[in-house]
Parts: C-alpha cells; structure tokens; sequence
C-alpha cells in the first residue's frame, strides 16, 4: 500500500486534521489526533513496530518524526506532527510503544520538547545540569564550553 | 672508606627514582585509546617489560592515571574525581588526541576540549589513537621526568 492509498483510507476518518505532506512520503496529522491515528495505524492496519521516533528544527516548527513499519508487508509509514516552538508540547506515545519512552527523552534532551504524558521526562544523554539544548538550529556551540569550564 | 662509595642523594630523588620504575596505572579507558592501552599491556607490546603492567582497579591504589580516549562533559566531573581520589604522588598521561585537545570531536556539544582544563597532565602522546609504541614512550618520559625530577615539566610536553 503506498502512502497515498493509506491517506485516501484515512482521510474520512480525520477531515482536515490529517494531510499529506507535498512530496507524498508522510502523513501529517495534528497533536491532538496524534495517539488516535497511531493506534488506528498500529491495531487495524498493521503497523506494529516503531522504527524511528525523533525531530527535525523547522523554521517555524518543530516537526517530530515517527516512522512505523508493517512487519507482514515491510511497507514503511512516516507520521510528522508539527510542535510550537513556544509551547514545545507534543503528546507522549509511550502507551502505545514502551520503546518510545527512551527515544522521547533523547528528543527532550536535544530539542526541549515536552512530552504530555511521559513517565520520566530527564535527561538521557547530556548531564543533568545541562542547560542547552544542542540540536536546535539556535543552540551556539561555544556557550557549552563557556559555561562549563566557568 | 674511599670516597668513590659514597652515594649522596636526597630521599626525595631517591623515592622518585624507584617509583619511576615501578608506575602503577590506574584501570581507566574512555575510548578507543584504551584498546591501544590494552594492547600495550599484552605480550606483543608487553610494558611489564618497564615495570608498569600493574593497571590497578582502584585508583586508591594507582599513581599514574592514563586518560585514553574522549572526555565528555557528562565524564568529565567523573575523571577529575578519580584524579582526586589517588594518593600523592600522582601523574597523569594525555593519550591522544582527544585528551589533548578534544580531537575530531572538538567542534561537538558533548566533548571537552582537552582533559587539562580540568586535570594537570604531565605528558601527552599525540596520535589517533597512538601506537602501544607511542605510549611506552610517554611512560619512559614520565621516568624521564621522575629522574630528572624536574620542577618545571613543560618541556616534556
């Protein structure tokens, strides 16, 4: 099944909540719908397996990235949700997939965006007092040296 | 008693020169200088051969401290402790480029640039990673620097 087809499926269902993303490889479905569409994706169409969680700094978004795959038909969906950048919120999946809750910290720790509904939302890689968040497009790499070695 | 027989030295020199051959490392490897380090102490390399193959498993018990391989911030606080919890006198190698500089990794938000701006080190061994051959010879100049006891170490830099 090609992406298209599974939007054409699914569109009714979300109206203007979900699109399709302009080079026709993504879905991209609004916060609030996130956890629905997921659980459609994994319970009725077979997309049981969490590839690939993480994000992308937009211009003027943050666009998380999950990537789910079909085990029985290896086709390969990938669902963007846009987050504010002043509000960093996105839902937390990990009741849909325990295997997201470290992937959720390393997003937290690397973009700040705050996972409603995550168990253990700290830091994972960097030191706990780390105060930046390295792979925002705004993040300045000597401020860490700077302020650590201070 | 002839003249020639008689040694005078302080104890100090005297400490120094014994230690000098007998270094006791500290079992600490951060990446993948500790392989070359490993590689050392094995046959083919063999610094038994120096007097230093005992890596200790508490730096309670180590006078030198190896820093081989890539320092991170997040590792950082850990080494320095490690630093401090070895009893006086202590020493402490650089091994290779990432201890002395940060290496390849220098331009990243994770990674100090250099263990010297947290530790005193007295000899670096630069190289990615350097050669077991490389770090015997920043052990002898440690026991070059032990026998000459010099005050000043940066020419041994």
């Amino acid at each position: 099944m090609t992406i298209t087809e599974l939007f054409n499926l699914l569109v009714p269902v979300y109206n203007d909540k979900l699109t399709l993303s302009t080079d026709s490889n993504s879905l991209i479905i609004t916060p609030d719908q996130l956890i629905a569409l997921l659980t459609t994706l994994k319970t009725h169409h077979e997309f049981a397996l969490l590839t690939l969680l993480t994000a992308v700094d937009q211009p003027d978004h943050y666009q998380m990235v999950y990537q789910l795959m079909s085990i029985k038909s290896a086709d390969v969906v990938s669902v963007h949700v846009h987050v504010n950048k002043s509000t960093l919120k996105a839902p937390s999946i990990v009741s849909l997939w325990s295997a997201a809750n470290v992937q959720e910290r390393e997003v937290y720790d690397m973009f700040g965006i705050i996972f409603d509904g995550h168990p253990h939302l700290t830091r994972i890689l960097n030191p706990d007092d780390y105060t930046e968040f390295p792979l925002r497009k705004t993040f300045i790499l000597q401020s860490v040296d700077r302020q650590r070695l201070s | 008693m002839e003249l020639e027989n008689i040694l005078v030295t302080t104890v100090d020199r005297a400490l120094d020169y014994c230690r000098s051959y007998s270094l006791w490392p500290v079992t600490f490897g951060l990446a993948c200088c500790a392989i070359e380090m490993m590689a050392t102490g094995g046959a083919r390399y063999d610094i038994s051969r120096f007097g230093y193959e005992v890596f200790r498993p508490s730096p309670r018990q180590g006078d030198l401290l190896i820093i081989a391989g890539t320092v991170t911030h997040k590792m950082a606080p850990l080494v320095k402790r490690l630093y401090e919890q070895m009893p006086s006198p202590k020493y402490v190698i650089a091994m290779g480029s990432c201890a002395m500089t940060g290496g390849p990794f220098v331009d990243s938000y994770s990674v100090l640039d250099g263990v010297d701006k947290i530790i005193p080190v007295d000899v670096y061994i630069p190289g990615c990673p350097p050669r077991p051959e490389a770090l015997i010879e920043g052990l002898l100049k440690v026991k070059e620097m032990l026998h000459l006891a010099k005050k000043d170490r940066s020419d041994l830099k």
